[in-house]
């Protein structure tokens, strides 16, 4: 049955409107969403005939052309939902419609002037129930039904009997309060909370909430020093790699060069990284990304007898937990709810979100299965010295001096699969030797105390959809983690690509049939 | 032999330190003796941030830019000594600013890594179009001068609180050379209408997440009278002063505003700092630093002074090559004094 929704207008003109509430009616399109034809399946569309609502409220329901689809723009709290597409009963959950004070009005039957009122209070869910005022006439409308009343006379007379497959919905309504995707990032590290704001940044009708076993100051991103050099990924392109580091560069050097600066945790700082002998690979990838980069002088490979070769730049610093909590605090401002729980399974939040984020880390080991993915241990000393303000790397990755805010980080080990989280003693000491030999004054340095985290570590970061199902129902998943010694330094950049990805499956929710959640 | 130095500040320290560690073994009887009304931390050199930094052009005075060398390198020495980080010595990179291209400084191979800035970084810096960056060196003076007061107390140096009213009046006690290291107040001793002074105002900050120093110039306006950043060991230092002929070492609201609004423009994340504290004091300054022998004679009373004063923003930066420099003078002395003991010439 294909009814083209202009003829419907017609015929039925300004059909129930009063008191400047349009009513608004439903209309038959065929499948129109993904513009292929189906003779069986109907999905409704709801649309308004007039277009100038007179509401009270500044917000209210427009009727736009949103790519070429038409529909409501609906206003909530959060921000806009472009259009809506209601099935039957596919939306308890979710759909809430709210009335502004302007709702109660009769709307006529047109055949048997029987008028039908909307009873329920405040809010009405799309089980609301109706009622007939006049002329006796006092049939509930339970939802699922036709609309219409006792008599059969439906709202809509033109229109022709149709298939039980398809329901209608009758809202008379001005707000409708729609609950947009909900959306879990599990993990609450740096790529967990970072993801979660660039998603209510890219969506911010989207409900978002962030679900981890650990805040800071327990996440393995407290122990990291946060500076940004990258790690090279072997499995993932270089440009790519390149890109996340260079919008994590910009996003990060715009901030510290802000207010926001301190909070934040964010910092430039100089420094060299030296090489006993002259690298393969003498400029690197991320070389044009970092400021200033250039070979170190003579005079300046003096200060590390020991050492051939050595680079001299100024990179970017993100202190935490500084910048996990100014991360906190920028989503609770979003609107972003964060909670301390242990998932086991990501199947186990399927019923309360449409979409979820896994960014656990080193937890992804556990929770999905990932054999790819394997710790590589890193124990850290974060001692009091605040004289040193030049950052020291040894090429090899394995000594480093990071100057923080409050603390100076030396490092550090590369254990490979394993997976204590205590700390050695004579680690600890090998570490501090080491330092003190690049920086000698570190002999004076006081407060030591010692860290160890698990670098998440994997052959390339995996950021991707997956879709997961079990029993007809499917639970759209993107993944990201898997940074390894890199996460600081591209975190921004996979956490808009996550973002994106969001996007892409919030997208297919909304294009899927009958059945599927929006 | 007995020697007074007159001055504790930086300059004075490390003259005393420099003739005792050359002369104690060569001399039998040196005795040497400091004489000052201030000491650490009251004194100017407390007061500086501590940057090695010479102005930006020597004006032709090369001997100072080979003290400014002399300096650099002795402290490089020192880094990876186990006193550095009592010393307040340690390295620091930064940036200096300009609105217009201008002449590389005498210092550019001095420092380390001295390079022009690139087009990004200055993006950090609006306002201003071109710029250097170098690692140098930051020696604190309230770390610095109690270091050098420890080394000389080791070596029996004696220290007498107190102020001295004149070159004879030293004399006259017995002293037979007087270095005369008084900083700004060099005019009371004798006077010197070049030496003025040069009236600086700092506010110090609790800013640990500044790493660099950062110093603008306003090349037409003359040197520190634009805003500069400069993170210690544990305080950061805003300034941007510089009052020539002004003796008020009270602290001026109108020049903390002016600090305070033009490094927060400089620097926005400065605006979350927490102020602990202000300071003014007088640059000593003079055309060129007074590193020269005189003979003072008062009637029966004959003596030596090294003059080593003058040193204006730049003292820190000058110290060591000025003290070795007052050192060969004092060496100068000696050998002259040998040559008079030795010869069969009636005592004067």
């Amino acid at each position: 049955m294909a009814l083209s929704s202009e003829r419907l207008f017609d015929s039925l003109g300004h059909f129930g409107r009063c008191c400047g509430v349009a009513l608004l009616y439903h209309c038959l399109r065929c499948d129109g969403q993904t513009g292929k034809e189906k003779h069986t399946h109907s999905v409704p569309y709801f649309k308004c005939t007039d277009l100038c609502f007179n509401y009270v409220h500044t917000s209210g329901l427009q009727y736009i052309n949103y790519f070429s689809k038409y529909g409501w723009k609906i206003f909530n709290r959060c921000g806009i939902w472009p259009y809506i597409s209601l099935h039957s009963r596919t939306v308890p959950n979710n759909c809430k419609i709210t009335c502004c004070w302007k709702w109660k009005h009769d709307v006529p039957c047109r055949k048997c002037g029987c008028s039908f009122l909307c009873i329920s209070e405040k809010r009405l869910d799309f089980h609301a129930t109706w009622q007939l005022k006049k002329k006796g006439c006092a049939c509930p409308w339970t939802a699922g039904r036709l609309a219409g009343c006792a008599e059969n006379h439906t709202l809509f007379p033109q229109l022709p009997v149709l298939s039980e497959k398809v329901r209608f919905f009758f809202l008379c309504l001005c707000i409708l309060e729609m609950a947009a995707p909900k959306v879990a990032v599990v993990g609450a590290g740096v790529i967990g909370l970072s993801t979660a704001l660039c998603i209510v940044e890219a969506c911010p009708s989207c409900s978002v909430t962030v679900l981890s076993d650990q805040f800071s100051p327990n996440t393995t991103s407290d122990v990291a020093a946060g500076m940004l050099i990258p790690h090279t990924y072997p499995g993932t392109p270089i440009h790519m790699q390149k890109q996340w580091f260079k919008e994590t560069f910009t996003y990060l050097f715009a901030i510290s060069n802000s207010a926001e600066a301190s909070e934040a945790g964010i910092h430039l700082v100089s420094g060299w990284q030296i090489f006993r002998s002259t690298p393969k690979e003498e400029l690197p990838f991320w070389s044009d990304a970092v400021l200033g980069f250039r070979p170190m002088s003579e005079a300046e490979l003096q200060k590390f007898p020991q050492y051939r070769f050595g680079q001299a730049f100024t990179t970017l610093k993100c202190d935490c937990p500084p910048y996990l909590l100014w991360l906190e605090k920028r989503l609770k401002a979003a609107g972003v709810q964060t909670y301390n729980r242990k998932v086991s399974d990501l199947w186990e939040l399927h019923s309360e979100y449409d979409i979820v984020v896994n960014c656990t880390g080193i937890g992804a080991h556990q929770l999905v299965g990932d054999k790819k993915l394997f710790p590589v241990r890193g124990q850290v000393l974060k001692v009091y010295a605040p004289w040193v303000k030049n950052f020291i790397r040894d090429g090899d990755g394995l000594t480093y001096i990071y100057p923080g805010i409050h603390g100076v980080t030396l490092g550090g080990t590369r254990e490979k699969e394993s997976w204590s989280l205590s700390p050695n003693p004579d680690t600890t000491k090998d570490i501090f030797d080491r330092c003190c030999s690049l920086e000698p004054s570190l002999r004076e340095a006081q407060d030591i105390k010692v860290k160890v985290g698990l670098r998440p570590s994997r052959q390339s970061v995996r950021l991707q959809r997956e879709v997961l199902s079990q029993g007809g129902v499917k639970l759209p998943v993107v993944h990201n983690y898997g940074h390894g010694a890199g996460g600081f330094s591209v975190h921004r950049g996979t956490a808009k690509e996550a973002a994106r990805l969001v996007g892409e499956c919030i997208a297919a929710l909304r294009g899927s049939s009958p059945g599927a959640k929006l | 032999m007995r020697v007074a130095v007159i001055g504790a500040g930086v300059i004075g320290l490390s003259s005393a330190l420099c003739i005792h560690e050359q002369f104690h073994g060569l001399v039998s009887s040196l005795e040497l003796e400091i004489y000052a009304d201030c000491f650490t931390p009251h004194t100017t050199s407390d007061g500086a941030a501590g940057l090695w930094q010479p102005y930006l052009s020597d004006l032709g005075n090369l001997q100072e830019t080979l003290w400014n060398k002399e300096t650099f390198d002795y402290l490089l020495g020192h880094l990876h000594s186990p006193a550095a980080q009592e010393m307040g010595l340690f390295l620091l990179s930064g940036y200096n600013l300009f609105t217009e291209p201008v002449p590389d400084p005498s210092w550019k191979n001095i420092v380390l890594g001295f390079r022009n800035l690139t087009p990004k970084e200055l993006e950090l810096f609006p306002g201003y179009s071109y710029g250097w960056f170098n690692t140098a060196l930051m020696l604190e003076g309230r770390s610095y001068l109690p270091w050098l007061t420890n080394r000389l107390t080791q070596r029996g140096v004696k220290f007498f609180h107190k102020k001295v009213e004149s070159f004879q009046e030293l004399f006259s006690q017995g002293v037979d050379v007087v270095i005369n290291c008084s900083g700004m107040r060099s005019g009371e001793l004798q006077p010197d209408p070049e030496l003025q002074p040069g009236r600086g105002q700092i506010i110090k900050v609790l800013a640990p997440w500044v790493k660099h120093f950062i110093i603008t110039h306003d090349v037409k306006s003359g040197i520190y009278k634009s805003p500069y950043v400069i993170p210690g060991s544990e305080f950061t230092v805003l300034g941007g002063i510089y009052q020539h002929g002004n003796w008020s070492e009270e602290n001026s609201a109108q020049d903390h505003k002016t600090i305070w609004e033009s490094c927060c423009r400089l620097l926005p994340a400065l605006q979350k700092a927490k102020i602990v504290s202000e300071w003014s004091g007088l640059r000593p300054s003079r055309p060129q630093v007074r590193l020269e022998r005189e003979s003072i004679r008062h009637g029966n009373v004959q003596g030596e002074v090294i003059h080593n004063y003058g040193h204006g923003g730049f003292g820190i930066t000058i110290h060591w090559g000025c003290a070795m420099a007052a050192a060969r003078l004092f060496g100068s002395i000696l050998q002259e004094r040998r040559k008079v003991a030795s010869s069969p010439q009636p005592r004067l």
